[in-house]
């Protein structure tokens, strides 16, 4: 299958329905993406389904899932996979990226928990993670997720992700901030993490903020501004592997969107900076 | 690191078992090994809050009249036994009315626990259901004798044996009133759910609409008046097309062109 590179380019905002009107009625030039939950939106109408329409219309968009589980031991649920099949095709969403992690165990628990990082655990969620691109026909972007524990751990986290990937053969969505929170709980080098994910896969990344609940646990809130060690981890992720379409995620404490906006252009920056680095090099 | 690192036969769906076992029920169930307590307290809370903030949202009037242990006990009986099966974050709070239909079991809940969830829930369902609807023009609804009437997919009859709408911090009832109490909740044209208090003579009426095979307005309510055996149908007829209009206004009637 093919990669998902370049099918969205820029920056992108995580869409939520506290800011939609705003967004709509202002556009910004700055956004180039918009990304969001199919779960919170697929089968909507009234007011909210119009707007999302009104949206999906003007704006290129990804679709990030929550709920798909990719590391249940439950059964894959591919009627909601056909379904986002139809939603996707309706709104002509560019693709869909889901979290290397777990929801349900016999029914949804609806947040994110962490896979046992097993071998058997990898080759058993890269078989579910071949069979959504099936019947998509379309590579997913997987995303590293932060985790506070580590049940069963058999491999390092890297070792997990990596593999994962390998056997899936799908594309990365490169959460910037789990890199760090993850390296801060876990003990190890962020720098050394990012140089040793498979770069080409890279779809696009996440930014955002975290909670600092000591200075040795960090807890990936999306709930405040992005950290300078986050952005110097971004800018050394474009210095080494080239600019890719990055895009912020805001849960809690959302701000004004002027402020929102703010930080997407934080992003727009480095990216241009690094881009013209590029060019300089190669020329 | 856990302690099984160096084991190869690592059951992860045993440990998953295990980790969940914990989030659904951290008060009776044992931390999974290999786990710091403080890093599963994290897992099972923020879980909880996910949860708890969903159904908040969606039933604020039942959390409302609870205390919080209250509240926070029903919430999380909920969320250890329940099986949810919907990827659907809006679908969460159905999840919720089915546990409390089929699982729930406590002989100190308030007995219109059940009735006051399904109206809170009306309203959200309403408001994001996928449909459309023509609403009658004036001309039409001056001439409804002769259309054949449909009830909107945006507009629900309801009745329920407590008055769900009143309920309240300060009206609890401990049982029901001698009559029921028939709603319309349906969505408007500017797509706002709207609550509409009716008689259970209306109720009646748009019940027997729904299943008839008259082909006009006029037609139904005529069989609707004679099948209530009264003194005077004409009268029931009157009064039930004055009805029938000021719903069509409403657009809880659309025209039905179905043959």
């Amino acid at each position: 299958m093919e990669s998902l590179q370049n099918l969205v380019t820029g920056t992108g905002l995580g869409l939520r329905r506290v800011f939609l009107s705003e967004m709509l009625a202002s556009t910004p030039d700055s956004v180039d993406f918009y990304e969001v939950a199919p779960e919170n939106w697929m089968g909507l109408g009234g007011k909210l389904g119009k707007q999302f329409r009104a949206m999906t219309e003007r704006i290129p968009f990804v679709c990030h899932g929550l709920s798909l589980s990719l590391g249940s031991p439950d059964p894959l649920d591919e009627d909601f996979v056909q379904a986002l099949k139809r939603f996707m095709s309706v709104h002509n969403i560019k693709f869909y990226s889901e979290h290397l992690s777990y929801c349900s165990y016999q029914g949804h628990l609806y947040d994110l928990m962490p896979i046992p990082f097993t071998h058997e655990a990898a080759l058993h969620t890269a078989a579910r993670i071949r069979r959504v691109q099936d019947i998509l026909e379309q590579r997913i972007a997987l995303e590293n997720v932060s985790y506070y524990a580590a049940p069963g751990q058999e491999m390092t986290e890297l070792d997990f992700f990596n593999t994962v990937v390998t056997e899936a053969d799908c594309d990365i969505l490169l959460d910037i901030n789990n890199i760090y929170v993850n390296s801060v709980n876990h003990g190890y080098d962020a720098e050394s993490f990012l140089r040793s994910i498979p770069a080409q896969r890279i779809a696009y990344a996440h930014i955002a903020g975290h909670y600092v609940q000591d200075e040795n646990f960090l807890v990936d809130t999306h709930g405040a501004d992005v950290i300078d060690p986050v952005w110097r981890l971004l800018a050394k992720a474009y210095e080494w592997f080239g600019v890719f379409p990055t895009l912020l995620e805001r849960d809690f404490n959302i701000p004004e969107v002027a402020e929102l906006l703010q930080e997407v252009n934080t992003i727009k920056s480095i990216q241009r900076a690094w881009a013209h680095q590029h060019e300089q090099q190669s020329a | 690191m856990s302690n099984n690192q160096h084991n190869p036969a690592v059951d992860f769906r045993q440990q998953q078992a295990d980790f969940t076992a914990y989030i659904r029920n951290p008060d009776s169930q044992p931390v999974p090994e290999g786990v710091q307590p403080e890093r599963m307290a994290l897992y099972a809370d923020l879980l909880f809050n996910n949860i708890e903030g969903f159904l908040a949202g969606n039933f604020p009037v039942l959390k409302k009249i609870h205390s919080p242990e209250q509240w926070l006990a029903l919430v999380r009986d909920f969320f250890a036994q329940h099986q949810s099966v919907t990827p659907y974050f809006v679908e969460i709070a159905q999840e919720f009315l089915s546990y409390l239909q089929s699982e729930r079991d406590n002989h100190n809940d308030y007995p219109f626990l059940l009735e006051l969830a399904h109206y809170e829930w009306v309203e959200l369902a309403l408001s994001l259901l996928d449909d459309e609807v023509e609403i009658l023009d004036e001309t039409m609804i001056t001439h409804l004798t002769d259309l054949k009437l449909a009830l909107s997919p945006l507009a629900w009859p309801l009745a329920y044996h407590y008055p769900v709408q009143c309920i309240a911090p300060d009206y609890l009832p401990s049982a029901p009133p001698a009559e029921p109490t028939c709603l319309v909740v349906y969505r408007d044209g500017q797509d706002n759910v709207q609550f509409l208090l009716i008689t259970p003579m209306t109720y009646q009426l748009l019940e027997y609409l729904q299943t008839s095979t008259a082909q006009t307005c006029l037609e139904c309510l005529t069989e609707f008046a004679q099948a209530l055996n009264v003194v005077e149908p004409e009268l029931i007829i009157q009064t039930g097309l004055e009805t029938l209009q000021y719903l069509a206004g409403k657009g809880i009637l659309i025209r039905d062109y179905a043959v």
